[in-house]
């Protein structure tokens, strides 16, 4: 539950994001807290992966302005990118892991990138992440040879290796099966309840519902409607309940 | 009249668009090499990951290489020799294949065999990673690109080039001598002796620097085409053979200004 004090860490004021010509968003303002977990809903094709994409800088911002702690993201530099992107873990959909490198390798990356620890170092804290995932033992495998639903836990280990205090997930539960599913899911709720910021862009109503704090709509390039989760459980707008049952895409 | 500037203007709209996205696609191309050249002190940071490169992009082609030129420069003494003994020249074979192997086939061969297959693997792995957004989690992850990936491909080529050139040089000139000496009579020593007479330093310099010239570019547009590979397993292919094909067609355009240069300079 959002609570009326609560600091917002993240402020999206008037987003405009076009893929050519073709516009994608258009005067989207949406407000995140600190600490809560918010879920974006909406179907196919309404730009919430891109919104997630635009947050960290990978998708060009046609307008508008993105404040994360009071600072425009829009307007930053190569070096300004590299600082907001230590603070921001992105959990692939894919899991992205680099195929050339093993599974260790892949887990150290973010720390060699930005810390001074030693190769040691970021080896134990490699093999403590897989335990906390549970998947140990699986330190010297390739991508190649992990299942998909292993390479998108180590994908989102990956982002979460420097403690991030925001963390934007883009689907992380889309075609897993229900014991890895229900495994990001209780991940996702162990970091909500350490207080780390999280977006999390799905279609998986129920793992939605198990981890929001509050719930965004986005609907024609806009916030729609965001509520609390309880509050859009029992919304009876149309939209929210067709998407709820599955009656739209 | 009428007609006619209605016509011209479907001719400027028909030639506006292609002229436009080629106008695109060189500035985006000179962008790419600016953040190469900004780079370069980061990436010289680790070298580790340039001989990694340097392992799979040129001693990984320099079989190709020699057998290739071997092969042309085989064939070059045997076609001259056939050809000039008619006329009692069979012993400018070695000065011909000497030069011929030195200055121009040599460094374009080398050229073109390490396009096809260093361009073309450059491209299909970075087409790979941008279709399956490893390359967008290396920029999530606080990495460049051009830094961790461009770069260094683009510098392993340019100082690995005039090596697998040189190794291309004594392939084609040990084929013509294998020839000479089998087929049109000619001693190993003579052979040498002309080769030698034939060649100029500067002709070795000037084709050995193009070619380190043309690597760095072989790499940076196996580069660009890569990293604007479209999605799908389909566009990893389009984007290895356009890679392979442009690489091709700027060796051998580049060569022929060099050589071109070289003819007005007179070097």
């Amino acid at each position: 539950m959002v609570k009326e004090d609560q600091i917002i860490i993240l402020a999206i004021r008037d987003l405009e994001t076009r893929f050519g010509s073709h516009r994608i968003h258009s005067g989207l303002t949406l407000d995140v807290y600190k600490g809560e977990l918010l879920v974006l809903f909406g179907g196919s094709g309404t730009g919430k992966s891109t919104l997630l994409r635009a947050i960290i800088g990978l998708d060009p911002v046609a307008g508008g302005s993105i404040l994360l702690d009071d600072q425009e993201l829009t307007r930053l530099n190569a070096a300004g990118w590299r600082d907001v992107r230590r603070k921001i873990g992105y959990s692939f959909q894919s899991g992205a892991l680099f195929d050339s490198l093993t599974v260790a390798e892949n887990l150290e990356y973010p720390l060699q990138e930005f810390t001074s620890l030693s190769r040691q170092q970021r080896r134990e804290a490699a093999t403590e992440m897989l335990e906390r995932i549970a998947l140990p033992g699986i330190e010297k495998l390739y991508p190649s040879e992990l299942s998909g639903g292993m390479q998108k836990r180590v994908g989102m280990a990956r982002a979460l290796m420097l403690n991030p205090p925001i963390v934007l997930y883009d689907e992380p539960t889309a075609g897993l099966d229900p014991a890895n599913s229900k495994m990001i899911t209780a991940l996702m709720q162990s970091l909500r309840s350490r207080g780390t910021t999280g977006i999390l862009v799905t279609h998986d109503v129920p793992c939605a519902l198990a981890v929001a704090d509050r719930i965004a709509f986005l609907q024609a390039g806009k916030i729609a409607i965001v509520q609390n989760r309880e509050e859009i459980k029992d919304n009876p707008d149309e939209r929210i309940t067709a998407y709820m049952n599955g009656d739209v895409a | 009249m009428m007609r006619l500037t209605h016509a011209f203007h479907i001719v400027l709209y028909r030639l506006g668009t292609p002229l436009a996205n080629a106008g695109l696609v060189t500035y985006e191309f000179l962008v790419l090499f600016g953040e190469v050249i900004r780079c370069l002190p980061r990436a010289l940071r680790s070298p580790g990951v340039i001989m990694e490169r340097f392992q799979t992009l040129v001693s990984g082609a320099w079989v190709l290489v020699m057998i290739t030129s071997f092969a042309t420069g085989a064939a070059l003494a045997l076609q001259f020799g056939q050809g000039m003994s008619r006329f009692g020249g069979k012993l400018y074979v070695p000065n011909i294949v000497a030069f011929a192997i030195i200055s121009a086939l040599g460094p374009v061969f080398a050229c073109l065999m390490v396009a096809a297959r260093s361009g073309g693997s450059v491209a299909a792995e970075l087409g790979s990673m941008r279709v399956t957004q490893q390359i967008d989690a290396l920029k999530a992850l606080g990495s460049d690109p051009n830094e961790k990936l461009v770069a260094p491909i683009v510098i392993a080529l340019f100082c690995g080039m005039p090596f697998l050139t040189f190794l291309a040089d004594v392939a084609g000139i040990a084929g013509g001598l294998l020839v000479s000496m089998s087929s049109l009579g000619i001693a190993a020593p003579l052979y040498l002796q002309k080769t030698v007479d034939s060649v100029r330093f500067i002709d070795l310099v000037i084709s050995l620097a193009k070619t380190s010239v043309f690597g760095g570019i072989i790499g940076l547009i196996s580069c660009f085409i890569g990293l604007r590979a479209s999605s799908g397993t389909s566009g990893i292919g389009i984007a290895t053979t356009a890679a392979i094909v442009a690489a091709n067609i700027f060796v051998l355009v580049a060569d022929l200004l060099v050589t071109k240069i070289q003819w007005m300079l007179q070097w």
